[in-house]
C-alpha cells in the first residue's frame, strides 16, 4: 500500500515516462547514445520485503515471551513442587521460539537498513559497467583522454577549508552523488538537444528550398 | 482544405517508438536474507511442534477435555506458525513484486 504509492511515484518510474515522450521524434542514434546516462538511475531498492520479515519475527518473538510467562500466570504448576511436562515444553518450546525470532529480527533488521542506505557508486556504474583490469583501464585511459574536463564544483572553497571539512565525509558523498546525477542527465540531455536543432536547421533548409523552387516554377509558367 | 495543409518538407521518416532500443535501467539486486528467513521458516516449525506437543507427549488424553495448558499450547502454537507463514509468504511476494517491476 504505502510501498506501491512511494514505488510508482519513484524517479525512475518518472524517467521511465520523460524517456518515452522525448524519444519519438528523436532518431535511434542519438536515443542510442543517450542509453549510458540513463543506465546511471537506479530503481528504489526493495524494502517491503524485509520489513514485513521484521514485523512477522518481532510478534513471534512475542509469542514466545508469552510462552515463557504462561506456565506461571495461568498457574499450570498448581502448587506442585516439580514442574510439570506439559510447562516444561512450553518454557523450552517459547525459549528456543524467542531466541531464533530475535535472531530472525536482527538479521532482517540489518537487511533493512543496508537497503535503506543511500548508495553512492553511481559514477562506477555510469562509467564501468563490466569489471577490467588495472592494465586495461591504464589503456582506455591513455587511449581516451577526457576531451571537457569538469570545473570544479566547489571553486570558492579555499585548502584550509577543505582541510577542516575533511572529516565531514557525507556531505562531500551527498554533493558528488548529486553532480553524478546531474552530469549523467546533461549527457542524456546534450545529444536530444543536438539532434533538435540539427533537425529544425534541416527542416529550415528544406522549406528555403521547396521556396525557390516555387519561385522558379512561378517565373517560368 | 488542402492548401491550409503545409507540403511534406522532410523526406526522412522518424523512427516510432518500436524502433527504438529498450532502455534497461540499472538495478542493483540485494542480497537476500537467507539466515533470517530460515530463521522464520524454524520459528513456524516450532510453532507446529507446539500445536502438536500436547498429544504427541501424551499429556492430553485422548477424547478428554482439553486442559488449560494444551489450549495455551494450540492457541499459542497456532498464532506462531501463522504469523511466521504469513511473513514469509509476505516477504516472497514483495520481492516477486519488485522483481516484476524492476528485475530485468
Amino acid at each position: 500500500m504505502t510501498a506501491t504509492t512511494t514505488e510508482s511515484t519513484s524517479p525512475t518510474a518518472q524517467v521511465e515516462e520523460d524517456t518515452d515522450s522525448m524519444a519519438e521524434p528523436c532518431t535511434a542514434p542519438v536515443a542510442s547514445a543517450a542509453l549510458p546516462a540513463l543506465a546511471a538511475i537506479q530503481a528504489p531498492a526493495p524494502v517491503v520485503a524485509p520489513y514485513l520479515g521484521l514485523v512477522a519475527s518481532v510478534l513471534c518473538a512475542l509469542g514466545g515471551g508469552w510462552l515463557l510467562l504462561a506456565p506461571y500466570a495461568l498457574d499450570i504448576r498448581r502448587g506442585a513442587t516439580k514442574v510439570p511436562r506439559t510447562a516444561a515444553v512450553e518454557l523450552e518450546t517459547g525459549a528456543a521460539i524467542t531466541a531464533v525470532a530475535l535472531l530472525s529480527a536482527i538479521f532482517f533488521a540489518a537487511a533493512l537498513f543496508s537497503r535503506l542506505r543511500p548508495r553512492v557508486d553511481l559514477a562506477e556504474c555510469e562509467t564501468e559497467p563490466e569489471i577490467e583490469t588495472d592494465q586495461e583501464t591504464a589503456e582506455h585511459q591513455a587511449a581516451e583522454p577526457d576531451p571537457e574536463p569538469e570545473p570544479d564544483p566547489e571553486p570558492e572553497l579555499e585548502p584550509d577549508a577543505e582541510a577542516e571539512s575533511a572529516p565531514e565525509s557525507e556531505p562531500r558523498t551527498t554533493f558528488a552523488a548529486a553532480s553524478n546525477s546531474s552530469r549523467a542527465l546533461r549527457e542524456m540531455l546534450t545529444p536530444l538537444v543536438a539532434a533538435l536543432a540539427a533537425d529544425l536547421r534541416s527542416q529550415e533548409q528544406a522549406g528555403h528550398d521547396q521556396e525557390r523552387g516555387d519561385q522558379r516554377r512561378r517565373q517560368e509558367s | 482544405m488542402s492548401a491550409n495543409v503545409p507540403a511534406q518538407r522532410c523526406d526522412r521518416i522518424e523512427p516510432g517508438r518500436a524502433e527504438l532500443p529498450s532502455i534497461s535501467v540499472a538495478v542493483p539486486r540485494p542480497k537476500a536474507p537467507i539466515t533470517a528467513l530460515t530463521g522464520l521458516f524454524l520459528v513456524a516449525l516450532l510453532g507446529g511442534w507446539l500445536i502438536a506437543a500436547p498429544f504427541v507427549l501424551g499429556d492430553q488424553a485422548r477424547g478428554a477435555l482439553w486442559t488449560t495448558a494444551t489450549r495455551t499450547d494450540v492457541a499459542t502454537g497456532a498464532a506462531i506458525a501463522g504469523i511466521a507463514i504469513l511473513g514469509l509468504f509476505g516477504y516472497l511476494a514483495a520481492a516477486i513484486t519488485w522483481l516484476a517491476r524492476y528485475g530485468r
